[in-house]
């Protein structure tokens, strides 16, 4: 590779990384690091006061660009893959450098097989608690004296790099204050004075926390952060009480760190919970953060709220009100639960561990500073698997053998005769799973991007002598989401019901029915879509569900990844659930092929007509504690439902309810007036939104059009 | 014993404290003009059409034995007369036909309540009877009252207050709290607009003082009916006489209810002008103003 031809196109981390081809792994990518961060320049915004403002010199963003993760290399480093080949700048990087336009479509080609090796989406949560209060310097002396093998010489390139980005940092500072007037250079200088006495020390400021934080964060490529409360809190209150920080201050570095996370794409950010002395963590900062997220009204950073039994009223009452503005933020976990589980699950996870847990990316559950998970390692969809039970393991849309053969649908004589092929294809799905993911992991334990940065800021590594790849973590488990649990339940009952207990559909006319899509076969689907379904508070239903979810998560937990962890259940479909269901074909609960699955944990959408009470009696009855790597269940509630107090508080009651009761998490989407025009256009897909009505509650599609139009109108003034 | 209910709502958590599930009972002695739940006054079950979800398919026509759906026109109609409430024709595939009105056993009326027992036992929340006017089927109450007192739950009744409560002490016991309308404070008026004598809310206030039942008052403000200076003072006056008031609930008027009307076949007997913001402000502001003594006053 013709690295002066690397340097002419400021392509540094390729740079460092061909510079090191021939060294033992994982040396080329701590060159790739030392190189970036030797030569990056730092760009000082003219409004953010914190610094640095991106983790890379003038990146493409999300708020700018539209692109995923920061980026602005071709080798270049994010969040979820590490070190890998970004295409979105190939065509800005050949504007740039026309003459060098074949030279970089050969760059492309030749780092695209050398870093097949990439991660699938790790997600991270860094040690933010041990740089605030002990520092880097610890780090970086362990990193010195333990000893001079190819992962820790890979460490020391890489903190050869950040020292001189730190300095650069300071250096771009302090030009800038001197172009700057007014309050915003004394600002500056304030920033400038705080920056250079972070990070390498402990903090004894909340700027100098805060600032050290933004840089491991920066490093670690933009993810998700602890609970800041917890690690900043206690400097945050006595620089408030002293003076010394002034609150308006305190709040644009806050309302900066928060359009940070829009812009780069960061994911979680986590407030409240236990500290390991047993008592609860929230203060005056966890009161400003919530105060930032109701300012900012923004999905990010997707604030995660601990509460437990210790959590004093005010903090609860903060996040109801800052969930009624109506930007789902706060998600709201149960603290004590999560962290029962964890010791349950975890034998040797002592409890001041267990505390310190936290969320990656959306809501992956995971330890903060200590644990590398593999975040959505993959995925196992219930809703296909129901499909090769019903055809003999034969994927009709691929037309292809794809499960096991466990018989012809017509041939079962019993329902249960069919249930004991449904499970027998889930065992077949979930070994084959298991073997594809760990060959994933076995190749990233000794090949590609070790992530360094967060081999540094996750404890044990270097204790370990590992990679945060290679397994060097205290704590390892891959999280895998189960999709269409719901359209599973619901079809499953449909055929207990309409096909075995009833005869009202032959099992011939099913089969017929779901190759055909339904066409021709209408009579059959209404009979089916009345069929009792999952999320109305019924029993026989409920229970079906919970056996066929408890038989798939306790398969899937049997098993270990190459990093010596297990395997953890999740279901967590946001987003993605349209495309999650492309694959699967007609099914028995009346759905269409290739149409959405159920969000998460919860019902077939516009199924669930009972209400949020009968909603979440069903939710509890499936085993949601088996699938800790996070059981997402998101409620939809309408504005005005949260606009007073008095209301507010009976929806606390409703949650709180539901965590006595075994519910780990809730994610509340405050309805806006989109949605509700969204429910004119496609009644069926949004029965069970709740309007008030004058002095009751009702579900808006019961109401005449008339009164729709009335009550989207009035919406408006909410 | 079977009672007529036209709806069982949970999560209700305007009808009393906490998390509730609110029992709709049917027939109600009174005919107050501005009605929102018209199809809780008969007390007999009743045919309800939703004229927006017909497509024409007559399949009503066919499975009707009483020959009341008829169309011409392509206009669906229906003789009221000559049905019976049957419910035959609610097979319609539309949801255009419904019966309002299911006769229930306590027991059935019970079952599905419990449901939310846990949300009642966390909120300080419970079971809210309602109409119509509830008292109107009052052993059926008892009978549903008795048994949830029985699994300890607490209890509301939310009533006109036209029925003299003096007269069922034992129903009483019952029901933890009683929410009471106060729909005028003018008793000519009062008459007028409902049919309610005063006379009988006003024993029933005394009565409920001197047996020491918290009282919710619930009161509808209707735009020139008793949006007046008069009836603010009145109520302020009546909550300043009963010291077992712990809450004044305004209700402003809405027209939510008037597509019921047209779903009967009936004409509200008049609609009346929607209240601003500003105007339900104004009230609020009127009666915390009286600095009544430390009660809660909101509006639903």
């Amino acid at each position: 590779m013709n690295l002066e031809k690397l340097k002419a196109i400021g392509e540094w981390a390729a740079y460092g990384f061909y510079e090191g081809e021939n060294l033992p792994h994982p040396r080329k990518y701590g060159l790739a690091y030392r190189r970036l961060y030797e030569n990056m320049d730092v760009h000082i915004d003219d409004d953010i006061l914190l610094a640095p403002c991106e983790p890379y010199y003038k990146c493409l963003n999300r708020i700018d660009d539209g692109v995923w993760t920061a980026v602005n290399s071709i080798l270049n480093h994010d969040h979820g893959n590490g070190l890998s080949v970004r295409y979105e700048v190939v065509s800005k990087k050949k504007t740039e450098f026309p003459e060098y336009a074949d030279f970089i479509d050969d760059l492309c080609v030749d780092l695209a097989t050398k870093t097949k090796w990439r991660s699938q989406y790790i997600h991270s949560n860094p040690d933010i608690y041990s740089i605030v209060n002990e520092g880097f310097q610890p780090i970086k002396d362990a990193v010195e004296k333990e000893g001079e093998d190819q992962l820790f010489l890979t460490l020391k390139d890489y903190i050869a790099g950040i020292d001189v980005y730190f300095e650069r940092v300071k250096e771009r500072l302090a030009e800038k204050i001197v172009t700057t007037h007014g309050e915003r250079k004394s600002q500056l200088q304030c920033i400038h004075d705080e920056f250079s006495n972070c990070f390498y020390t402990p903090a004894t400021s909340f700027i100098q926390g805060l600032l050290a934080i933004n840089f491991i964060w920066m490093l670690d490529g933009c993810d998700s952060i602890g609970r800041i409360d917890y690690a900043l809190g206690h400097l945050f209150e006595s620089d408030i009480i002293s003076g010394k920080l002034e609150i308006n201050f305190a709040r644009k570095l806050l309302d900066d760190f928060y359009f940070l996370f829009e812009k780069m794409h960061g994911w979680n950010l986590q407030l409240g919970g236990y500290k390991p002395d047993g008592e609860d963590c929230c203060n005056l900062l966890t009161k400003e953060c919530l105060l930032a997220s109701a300012r900012y009204k923004r999905p990010k950073p997707n604030l995660a709220f601990r509460i437990n039994k210790k959590t004093k009223k005010e903090y609860i009452d903060l996040a109801m009100e800052t969930l009624a503005i109506g930007s789902g933020i706060p998600a709201l976990y149960n603290d004590d639960l999560y962290i029962q589980l964890l010791m349950e699950n975890f034998k040797e996870m002592p409890y001041e561990d267990a505390v310190m847990y936290g969320f990656g990316g959306c809501t992956e559950t995971m330890i903060t500073g200590m644990s590398c998970v593999d975040s959505l390692a993959g995925s196992i969809n219930l809703a296909y698997i129901l499909g090769l039970a019903m055809f003999d393991g034969f994927d009709i849309l691929k037309n292809e053998q794809t499960g096991l053969h466990t018989g012809k649908f017509e041939d079962f004589e019993t329902f249960e005769d069919f249930y004991s092929a449904l499970k027998k294809q889930i065992d077949s799905r979930t070994e084959g799973y298991v073997n594809w993911v760990n060959k994933e992991i076995e190749f990233r334990l000794t090949n590609g991007d070790p992530k360094i940065a967060r081999t540094l800021f996750t404890k044990d590594c270097i204790k370990n002598r590992k990679s945060f790849e290679g397994g060097g973590a205290r704590y390892n488990w891959a999280v895998t989401s189960y999709d269409g649990s719901s359209v599973l339940i619901d079809s499953l009952y449909a055929i207990k019901k309409a096909v075995f207990d009833n005869n009202l559909i032959s099992k011939k006319t099913l089969v017929e029915a779901l190759k055909c899509d339904f066409v021709g076969y209408e009579t059959e689907r209404e009979i089916l879509k009345s069929q009792s379904t999952f999320g109305n508070d019924i029993e026989s239903v409920d229970l079906l569900g919970a056996d066929i979810l408890e038989h798939s998560w306790l398969q899937l937990l049997n098993y270990k990844t190459p990093r010596g962890g297990k395997h953890v259940p999740s279901i967590i479909l946001f987003t993605t659930y349209e495309n999650s269901g492309a694959p699967v074909c007609a099914t028995a609960n009346g759905r269409s092929s290739g149409t959405y699955l159920n969000d998460s944990v919860g019902a077939c959408q516009g199924v669930d007509v009972n209400g949020p009470t009968a909603l979440i009696n069903s939710v509890l009855r499936l085993p949601n504690k088996l699938a800790f790597g996070t059981p997402v269940f998101n409620m939809r509630i309408q504005k005005s439902l949260l606009s007073q107090k008095n209301g507010q508080d009976k929806y606390w009651s409703l949650i709180e309810n539901f965590f006595i009761r075994g519910g780990l998490q809730i994610q509340v989407s405050v309805l806006d007036k989109e949605e509700l025009l969204a429910a004119q256009a496609e009644p069926d897909k949004h029965k069970d939104i709740i309007v008030r009505m004058g002095g009751y509650s009702e579900y808006f599609l019961n109401l005449s059009k008339g009164l729709q139009d009335s009550v989207i109108k009035r919406s408006e003034q909410i | 014993m079977t009672g007529l209910v036209t709806k069982i709502s949970r999560f209700c958590i305007h009808d009393g404290p906490g998390i509730r599930t609110t029992v709709f009972l049917k027939g109600c002695p009174l005919s107050c003009q501005w009605c929102h739940n018209p199809e809780t006054i008969n007390p007999h079950p009743q045919l309800m059409y939703d004229d927006a979800k017909c497509n024409l398919c007559k399949i009503c026509e066919g499975v009707c034995p009483n020959k009341c759906h008829s169309f011409e026109h392509d206009i669906h109609k229906i003789d009221l007369a000559k049905c019976n409430a049957c419910g035959k024709c609610t097979v319609c595939p539309q949801n255009a036909l419904l019966i309002s009105g299911d006769s229930l056993t306590s027991e059935e009326v019970l079952k599905e309540v419990l449901k939310d027992i846990s949300f009642y036992e966390t909120s300080g929340g419970g079971v809210t009877l309602s109409g119509g006017e509830p008292f109107f089927q009052s052993k059926f109450c008892g009978e549903i009252l008795k048994s949830l007192k029985f699994h300890g739950v607490n209890t509301c009744v939310e009533t006109s207050g036209c029925f003299d409560m003096s007269t069922m002490p034992e129903l009483l016991e019952l029901i933890d709290l009683v929410l009471l309308d106060y729909k005028h404070s003018n008793k000519n008026l009062l008459k007028e607009y409902t049919g309610e004598s005063q006379e009988i809310i006003n024993r029933n206030l005394v009565f409920l003082e001197k047996i020491r039942k918290p009282i919710i008052l619930r009161c509808p403000i209707i735009p020139g009916v008793n949006d007046t200076k008069e009836h603010f003072d009145g109520i302020i006056s009546v909550v300043q006489k009963y010291s077992n008031i712990s809450e004044v609930n305004i209700l402003p008027y809405h027209t939510f209810g008037q597509n019921k009307y047209e779903q009967l076949q009936k004409h509200a007997v008049r609609t009346f002008a929607t209240p601003t913001q500003k105007e339900v402000d104004s009230w609020l502001e009127y009666l915390e103003a009286s600095k009544l003594r430390a009660i809660k006053i909101c509006t639903i």
